[in-house]
């Protein structure tokens, strides 16, 4: 059933995406007042930027990193100290903390370059707990496990967003751009080079491809969207701390781009959608919630381990065109002697 | 045999701890030719071809490329050199596309930068739109054209192969070297491969070939090295090297010679 919703998905794409930009544009109109709602919108848009985020990493380069949250937090931070101490705007907050993360992340991808699979998912791992550290205990700089209050609401030219109603369509707003910037990227001899890497290291850099330099300006380019959100995540709440930048955090943004399906677009949007929800829905059980994220997981790898939408279901750029369903002429039981060759 | 020598290795090592690969090896390769390399397995073919494009550093010796010395270059670098490889054990980007595979050929020679991609400029659309084009007539080249738009790993075997090719040969290389092309090939594919060596000859790239075959070494090769557990015990052309004494010793057995 899901190859054929996926090949409807690919005939009527440009209809269906119009069709969710209306409804999305059109949802909080209903419930402008019903601040639970928007809040549960609100933090699915945030988590598909971070997953989106993450999975340019995990999906397309085939890097393994599970420290998304310290470069999050980098972003909240920047956005907070810009914010409180410099008088910063969320405008010129946003791409600056979007930087900011990039630079950390320089930090870490640099000498971790060459490291793979399991020893570069342990350096992801320190890392973000290293940044969440140094937040907890920088003295007067962050304030140590006191936290940042009196974020100033994001203001749009002297207007402030002060409501969740407003803060919905900010959030909206940069999710479809980090999807969007993310896309076309991604349909460049950019994205090339990484799937490229993602699938054979060393015939990428047989090609001419220098696969350490495309590494680090994979991660670079994936952590700019985390401090993106983060950044975002510091106006919402006008107070942050070195709490909210766990490592569950890091674990629960890698849960929703494995259930979305790794390497597709509409993957981690769908993750992060299924797994805001679920606990939502789920508040009885409480502090227990937490379970379901691995139960989602596990349901998610036994049924279909490539992810709801991986394997190719949504793939990018010239993606229309391919012929997934079928087999090509010629292969099969008779050996291929192809016509045209000799 | 004269003509400008694009290739040459002077007194090439390759050695792991006492295991000596390939030892002293001497080879030069001339524009325009096809050139063969055989060997027993283990002779050390294939970590001549490493350390020929980057992905092993030589123990000691030379390696000139265009009279430049490039052992130790970043394997990157051969194919912006000008210098590109397929794989003894096919390495396609299996989820791409064969077109897709192609394209990805093209990298060093594209400009578009991170700006261009996002922004859809003009460059990023002008560099899209002649890969899009170029990659199709490297796949008809190789006679791939049906298979365009089907994912790598779907393909047949041969099929595979020869898309390797397609691929390396967008980088544009001068010099090509394919490590055991028709490496489980039956004869219908193996002789289409033959064809299509020689048409990418014709268009005037030199090409370097590691094979098992043969019948295809003897057919297509202007001049074959033997390499002999690292050594290089023979070079010349078909005839010579079929009638060396210490050839036909390597591969038969010290009793025939």
């Amino acid at each position: 059933m899901i190859s054929r919703l996926a090949r409807l998905a690919r005939e009527e794409r440009a209809a269906l995406l119009a069709l969710l930009g209306a409804a999305l544009l059109a949802f909080p109109l209903g419930f402008r007042e019903n601040n639970y709602l928007l809040r549960i919108a609100i933090n699915i848009f945030l988590y598909a930027i971070l997953a989106t985020s993450l999975n340019l990493i995990n999906g397309y380069s085939g890097q393994f990193n599970i420290g998304q949250a310290g470069f999050y937090c980098v972003g909240a931070y920047t956005a907070a100290i810009l914010a409180t101490r410099h008088g910063v705007g969320i405008w010129l907050a946003l791409p600056l903390c979007g930087l900011a993360a990039s630079a950390a992340s320089l930090l870490l991808g640099i000498p971790t370059a060459r490291l793979k699979g399991i020893f570069l998912a342990m350096s992801t791992l320190g890392f973000s707990e290293i940044i969440r550290l140094i937040v907890l205990n920088g003295g007067e700089f962050t304030r140590g496990p006191m936290g940042i209050p009196g974020i100033p609401p994001a203001s749009l030219w002297g207007w402030e967003l002060r409501t969740n109603f407003h803060m919905y369509y900010l959030a909206l707003a940069l999710a479809a751009l980090t999807v969007l910037v993310s896309a076309n990227v991604l349909d460049s001899r950019i994205g090339r080079a990484w799937i490229a890497i993602r699938e054979d290291e060393l015939a990428a850099r047989a090609m001419g491809i220098p696969t350490v330099r495309y590494k680090i300006y994979n991660l670079a380019f994936s952590t700019f969207w985390a401090g993106v959100a983060g950044c975002y995540y510091a106006f919402l709440s006008n107070f942050i701390s070195a709490d909210s930048f766990h490592l569950d955090e890091g674990f629960v943004i890698l849960g929703m781009v494995l259930v979305g399906g790794l390497g597709s677009l509409a993957g981690p949007l769908i993750g992060a959608a299924i797994l805001v929800v679920i606990p939502e829905i789920f508040r009885f059980l409480a502090e227990y919630r937490l379970i379901l994220y691995g139960v989602a997981i596990l349901i998610t790898m036994h049924l279909r381990p490539q992810g709801i939408c991986g394997g190719g279901v949504m793939d990018i750029g010239d993606a229309g065109g391919v012929r997934d369903g079928e087999d090509p002429p010629d292969s099969g039981a008779e050996p291929a002697a192809g016509g045209e060759g000799a | 045999m004269s003509g400008e020598r694009i290739l040459e290795t002077r007194e090439l090592s390759v050695h792991f701890g006492g295991l000596k690969a390939v030892d002293k090896v001497d080879m030069e390769v001339l524009r325009g030719r096809i050139h063969g390399i055989i060997g027993p397995n283990g002779a050390g073919k294939t970590t001549l071809f490493n350390a020929l494009t980057g992905f092993l550093r030589p123990t000691g010796g030379r390696i000139l490329f265009k009279g430049m010395d490039i052992a130790g270059f970043p394997s990157h670098r051969a194919a912006e050199l000008g210098l590109c490889r397929s794989f003894q054990n096919i390495k396609l980007f299996k989820t791409m596309t064969a077109i897709e595979n192609v394209r990805v050929g093209f990298h060093h020679h594209l400009r578009t930068t991170l700006a261009d991609a996002v922004f859809r400029t003009r460059r990023f659309r002008e560099e899209e739109r002649l890969t899009r084009a170029r990659g199709r007539e490297l796949l008809e080249t190789m006679g791939l054209s049906q298979y365009a738009d089907f994912k790598a790993a779907k393909l047949p075997y041969g099929t595979q192969r020869r898309l390797e090719i397609a691929r390396a040969l967008a980088s544009n290389p001068e010099l090509l070297l394919l490590d055991e092309p028709a490496a489980g090939m039956n004869p219908a594919e193996t002789a289409e491969l033959s064809a299509c060596i020689r048409r990418i000859s014709a268009g005037g790239r030199t090409i370097v070939v590691i094979e098992h075959d043969m019948r295809l070494i003897m057919e297509i090769c202007d001049r074959i090295t033997v390499l002999n557990q690292g050594l290089k015990i023979c070079e010349g052309d078909a005839e010579t090297v079929r009638r060396d004494p210490g050839v036909i010793r390597a591969y038969l057995g010290r009793s025939a010679g």
